[in-house]
């Protein structure tokens, strides 16, 4: 039969060579297709075409399976082989592991830390949706941008704007409140009012109550469970009231703590409907929207801009130039910062810096892996060499060297989250976050472990892998020693890279305390040491009395002075608008104001340049003064102290009475604002007192008795004016202590891979240091000779630091109005503890080695 | 050394008798020849490789011929250690029968 006429099936081959296309296997069609001529020959062309397609779908399912399980087989032999590698060098291993785990460790953590900074509020259903609605008005040359708009205006959205699902209010009537249920009495800071669509817009857990209405009517409240403890025990409080500075409240509802990470914080809620008349009309309050799905919201931001001019009550209001506009809820923790902002802003900058900080530490703990396998891996040259002899391919030597390398790396990874799991507690203190272990095991975080466990396992496994697959079986195994000199480079300059990062680490926490202890001890220009400050809040009022109310304090012989005003310095100052009389429009400014009593000025050692500030006695026929500070004058348009001074404000008969020089009152991370202060006899809230620090203790017990003497069934807040102050450090204090410690972390990985690195090299080169000793070299001079190399590898790294260092700080440092210039000791201090650290891992090594 | 399985020997005994001749299409008639069993080439060559993995023989892998389309050929043969595996299957063979008579059905002793 001609067999240019009859072709075997194709169809049946190309499935087969789909699945099976080595050329080995392939050798199957070829009998096949031999075959399939003969049964042609003999029983004709259909018979065989039915014979081939049922030969191919026989076959294919075995040489598949065949395939997998031969797979599996190879896969467990490198597995075993990789295991068994490890247990013989568990030195090395562990080192590696450990260095590793950290490393990861240390990115998870700063992950998670990232994840929680840009993820505010996003707990809440649908919390794409949610905008808070912020003012921007013009007055005089200004624009001011505030977080609180009047709270009728949520009435009028919800009737207005068909765009709108919800509208919520949800802000805090006062700074403090004094909470009482019977015996338990304690001023609180974080009782809230919201509206009753608050609980369907936010996520509100409910333990007790009913969501559906628990803020429907005035008066009532819900509480978080910790809250309920404090004040009800184990009691049930669902009915009982509880009451605020004097009103009552009855209980609807226990529900879950708000997560850390929103700026909806509350311990406890008030219903909407209980608020005054007064503020009901008067009042400014963050208002929050939540836009109803096929809403578009550039749409209804054009509209709402409009908002202050479409429904002004009045003509003249219908002038304004006031504009309102959204800040979707997420955005607000890390970028907004207006005017009554209800909580401090997160600052994006320490989310960069951690993220930076993250990638160092896992360059290092790389390195450190690379560096020490290839160091291993010329003890294993005769392995490469011999299975190269047997017919192993390179490609299967590569995967097989990756494989371990990603082995290494999976089982540092499962280590790292043990040892994050373990360590949680201590970062929680360090950083002041609240992290528990079921964060640890969220998707993105495992994704996230996941990319860099792959990362990691191939880079760091690359280089080892490409390296030792190409050695030459015959050199290698005629038991020459493999020079590389491309591997001692690349391995050294691994070294000066470790200890480079390393070493900016170190000077960049060096310099960071340095700024925080400046800012610190920094000359305020007035006098917080030695100060209690006593609040008297709600119920607590002093009103007119104040001078008696100081003077009943004074009569203790340790309290030596005593000032009231109407906030502290250090705290978020209050802001009101004030315009030279008959300037409003012009000049009108939003600014620091503060009301103070006769005694303020000499208490806290304000300097006085201009104007006769008070009589050190206090002279009750002063009529009201102002006084503003040095910034305040250019504010106001005016040219120089003496102008200033008898200039009137705020369209009232006072005038200046006088011009302070410039001092801190809120902290030195800011340029000095404009400050005005008036002197006044009413609406103080706190009273300065003046201790000689001797029996501390007993004049604070005078203090705490003298109150409740004073003010029967309040609770008594008290603090010291320098920690207070201080307080505001509080994120570069957390910043400073998160930096020391990875900068501890990254030194010791880097020192483990140092160590490991020493050993190895002082091994590798026992026979050049037996021939030196036989020379006729003392042991101390091998040892010298061995520790100058590594010296000059970290000399290097101490060089690439330090430009690195001083540019990365000065970015750092420009945040500050009031900075430190980097300075040489931190540079010199940080090259020389690691060249100390650097030489005492090594001595060990070499002296070993040496011996 | 275990034992051969019956099906080992049979394919073993093939490419014994085959010579230069024992690729894939050969052993395959002479297995159905000696056996009646049809076996599949697929089937045939993982049972092949197992072998060749466990040391009896070894694979040849031969060049291309335009017979068979373009794809070469698979030539197998037997190692010493095979050899030694059949010498094996053998002698166990003939110590388990000996003495058996022809007929199973005549009472052993005697």
């Amino acid at each position: 039969m001609d067999r240019a006429k009859v072709k075997p099936p194709g169809f049946p081959r190309w499935i087969f060579s789909h699945f099976a296309s080595s050329q080995e296997k392939m050798t199957v069609v070829g009998d096949l297709d031999e075959y399939f001529f003969e049964i042609v020959d003999e029983k004709g062309k259909n018979r065989a075409i039915m014979w081939y397609w049922g030969q191919v779908l026989k076959s294919l399912p075995l040489i598949i399976k065949h395939t997998i399980y031969r797979s599996y087989i190879m896969f467990r032999n490198y597995l075993k082989i990789s295991l068994r590698n490890l247990q013989r060098n568990k030195g090395f291993s562990v080192i590696n592991i450990l260095g590793l785990s950290i490393g990861i460790a240390s990115c998870l953590l700063i992950l998670l830390y990232v994840r929680f900074e840009s993820n505010y509020d996003t707990h809440h259903k649908d919390h794409e949706r949610i905008y808070r609605v912020a003012l921007s008005s013009k007055s005089g040359a200004s624009e001011q941008l505030y977080a609180s708009i009047p709270n009728k205006h949520a009435l009028v959205f919800k009737d207005v704007y068909p765009e709108l699902e919800e509208v919520v209010r949800f802000g805090k009537q006062s700074s403090m409140q004094a909470v009482k249920y019977r015996d338990k009495h304690f001023y609180e800071s974080d009782v809230m009012i919201m509206d009753q669509s608050g609980l369907e817009v936010f996520n509100i857990p409910f333990v007790n109550g009913d969501p559906s209405t628990a803020l429907l009517r005035p008066f009532t409240a819900i509480l978080t469970e910790e809250f309920a403890l404090k004040y009800f025990g184990n009691e049930n409080p669902i009915g009982k009231i509880i009451s605020l500075d004097t009103t009552g409240y009855e209980i609807t509802g226990v529900v879950k703590k708000p997560p850390t990470n929103t700026l909806l914080k509350f311990d406890m809620i008030v219903s909407f409907d209980s608020i005054d008349d007064h503020r009901r009309n008067n009042w400014f309050c963050p208002v929050y929207i939540k836009l109803r799905g096929e809403a578009d919201v550039e749409v209804f931001e054009n509209k709402i801009k409009a908002f202050p001019r479409d429904y002004a009550e009045t003509e003249e209001d219908r002038n304004t130039e006031d504009t309102l506009f959204l800040q979707p809820l997420k955005d607000i923790h890390l970028s907004s910062n207006l005017i009554w902002e209800p909580h401090p802003p997160g600052n994006p900058m320490y989310v960069y810096i951690f993220m930076v900080v993250g990638v160092f530490i896992m360059m290092i703990a790389g390195m450190n892996y690379m560096n020490l396998s290839t160091a291993r891996s010329m003890n294993r040259s005769g392995e490469v060499g011999l299975r190269k002899v047997v017919g192993a391919h390179r490609k299967q030597l590569i995967i097989q060297f990756m494989g371990e390398s990603l082995l290494l790396t999976f089982i540092a990874t499962v280590f790292a989250f043990l040892l994050l799991a373990l360590s949680l507690n201590f970062f929680n203190s360090i950083g002041e976050t609240e992290f528990r272990i079921a964060d640890l095991l969220q998707s993105d975080i495992i994704a996230g472990s996941i990319v860099i466990f792959i990362l990691i396992g191939f880079v760091s496994g690359s280089y080892p892998a490409l390296f030792l697959s190409a050695f030459k079986p015959v050199s290698v195994l005629k038991g020459g020693n493999i020079k590389g000199m491309k591997g001692t480079l690349v391995r050294k300059a691994l070294v000066v890279g470790q200890f480079a990062i390393s070493i900016t680490l170190i000077i960049g926490t060096l310099i960071i305390f340095k700024q925080l202890d400046y800012m610190k001890n920094m000359s305020l220009g007035f006098n917080k040491e030695q100060k209690i400050v006593v609040s008297f809040l709600g119920n607590a009022t002093i009103g007119a009395n104040y001078q008696n109310v100081k003077d009943e304090f004074l009569q203790h012989p340790s309290i030596l002075g005593a000032t009231a005003a109407s906030n502290v310095l250090g705290r978020w100052q209050i802001r009101w608008q004030v315009w030279p009389s008959g300037q409003r429009e012009e000049r009108g400014q939003t600014v620091n104001f503060l009301m103070i009593d006769r005694d303020f000025l000499s208490e806290y050692e304000i300097e006085i340049i201009e104007g006769m500030g008070f009589a050190r006695e206090p002279n009750i026929n002063q009529p009201d003064g102002f006084l503003i500070n040095e910034a305040a004058i250019g504010a106001f348009g005016w040219n120089s102290p003496q102008e200033a001074i008898g200039k009137g404000l705020w369209d009232r008969d006072s005038e200046i009475i006088g011009i302070m020089k410039n001092f801190h009152f809120s902290g030195v991370q800011s340029a000095i604002e404009p400050y005005v202060l008036l002197l006044s006899n009413e609406q103080f809230r706190y009273i300065t007192l003046r201790i000689d620090t001797e029996n501390l203790s007993e004049t604070v017990s005078f203090i705490e008795n003298k109150y409740s003497e004073l003010f029967q069934n309040q609770p008594i807040d008290y603090f010291f004016l320098d920690e207070d102050f201080d307080k505001q450090y509080r994120s570069e204090e957390r910043t400073a202590n998160i930096f020391t410690m990875f900068t501890i972390l990254g030194l010791f990985i880097a020192c483990l891979g140092l160590f490991g690195l020493a050993s190895f090299m002082a091994q590798q080169r026992t026979k050049e240091i037996g021939i030196r000793k036989i020379l006729g070299a003392s042991s101390n001079s091998v040892i010298i000779l061995l520790i100058k190399e590594f010296v000059r590898l970290v000399g290097l790294g101490i060089v690439i630091s330090w430009p690195l260092a001083y540019f990365s700080m000065s970015i750092w440092l420009q945040n500050f109005a009031y900075r430190i210039s980097p300075g040489w000791i931190s540079f010199i201090a940080a090259a020389f503890m690691a060249l100390t650290i650097a030489v005492l891992t090594v001595i060990y090594q070499s002296y070993r080695a040496a011996s | 050394m275990r034992f051969l399985s019956r099906a080992d020997e049979i394919l073993l005994l093939a490419v014994l008798r085959l010579k230069e001749n024992a690729y894939g299409v050969p052993i395959v008639k002479e297995v159905e020849k000696r056996t009646g069993k049809k076996i599949t080439f697929g089937g045939l060559w993982v049972q092949m490789d197992n072998l060749c993995k466990k040391g009896y023989i070894t694979k040849t892998i031969a060049d291309p011929t335009p017979e068979r389309g373009g794809r070469g050929k698979i030539y197998y043969t037997l190692t010493h250690k095979g050899e030694k595996a059949l010498e094996q299957v053998r002698e166990l063979n003939s110590s388990l029968w000996e003495d058996i008579p022809g007929s199973l059905k005549k009472p052993i002793s005697d």
